[in-house]
């Protein structure tokens, strides 16, 4: 069963801009292969299906269509775990500036 | 008659944009082979230093605070020859309104828009310029869109695009989010 959005709701969409083989000139062949994507959220103007072309009207009043990927969509970035290799240059600093820093 | 979208069309309109849009015949500051009259240019803008200034105080840009790292200073004379070592001073731009040094140069093109009666902002780039065009533009009362080059061909994010893009949102601004390529200038 495809989630519905009712009509206001935050969404987000994606649709294509270029085509593949309708690149800039200058990028990598594989590149060339591949069509420009864009993804882009708003409100929706009239309830959608995900999967299914909606209707927005962005935050800066642009009316554009998609098919509707997610739902009020979360922020899912992070910026992972501590580098093991860094985690001990706390502590070497701090070793360094009370023995050799002082008085200076 | 159909206008021609593509990119190639697009961008070769791009002197004549900048000849039209900021007029300025930058040759007429270049006094050497390596110097340049910058404070000439500013002044025939209108946009002295005093100016800009004020125009940067009124949003709370600029006038950033200048901090002393007294400990990189010591780690670094305590690793150091004798002799090495100046003072390491900080001007701390992450204390601008949408956190980069950014906003110094945002806040004239808004001031600009807004005297010149244009309904909004738009910017390409990933970067920290789009936080600080989507700041202004809330500031300014300007709508706004950024573009950005966000994702690959699976659809990963680096991290910290995505934050300029939940930044950008909380602003208010529309961020267009484009697959790897030189088109977002494009879009």
């Amino acid at each position: 069963m495809p989630e519905r959005a009712e009509k206001d709701t935050w969404v987000e969409i994606h649709n294509l801009v270029l085509e593949k083989g309708q690149r800039a000139p200058q990028v990598p062949e594989d590149t060339q292969q591949v069509p420009l994507e864009m993804k882009v959220k708003g409100f929706l103007l009239q309830a959608a299906d995900v999967g299914q072309e909606a209707e927005i009207i962005t935050p800066a009043g642009r009316r554009l269509k998609g098919i509707l990927t997610q739902v009020n969509p979360a922020y899912t970035h992070m910026f992972g775990r501590p580098i093991p290799e860094l985690a001990s240059v706390g502590r070497e600093v701090r070793a360094i500036l009370q023995e050799r820093g002082r008085g200076k | 008659m159909n206008r021609d979208y593509s990119y190639q069309a697009i961008m070769a309109q791009r002197p004549e944009i900048m000849r039209a849009s900021v007029g300025i015949d930058y040759g007429k500051y270049v006094t050497g082979p390596l110097s340049f009259d910058y404070e000439g240019l500013l002044s025939d803008t209108g946009y002295d230093l005093a100016t800009i200034r004020d125009i940067q105080g009124r949003t709370a840009v600029g006038q950033t605070p200048l901090v002393e790292l007294e400990n990189l200073t010591r780690l670094v004379r305590a690793v150091s020859g004798p002799g090495k070592g100046a003072r390491i001073l900080v001007k701390d731009e992450a204390a601008n309104p949408s956190g980069s040094f950014k906003d110094r140069r945002a806040s004239l093109s808004a001031h600009e828009a807004k005297k010149k009666g244009y309904p909004g902002l738009a910017a390409a780039t990933s970067g920290n310029y789009g936080a600080a065009v989507a700041s202004q533009a809330a500031k300014a009362g300007l709508r706004c869109i950024i573009v950005q080059e966000a994702f690959d061909s699976s659809g990963l994010t680096q991290p910290e695009i995505a934050e300029k893009t939940r930044a950008c949102e909380a602003y208010g601004a529309e961020v267009v989010r484009l697959s790897v390529g030189p088109e977002l200038f494009y879009y």
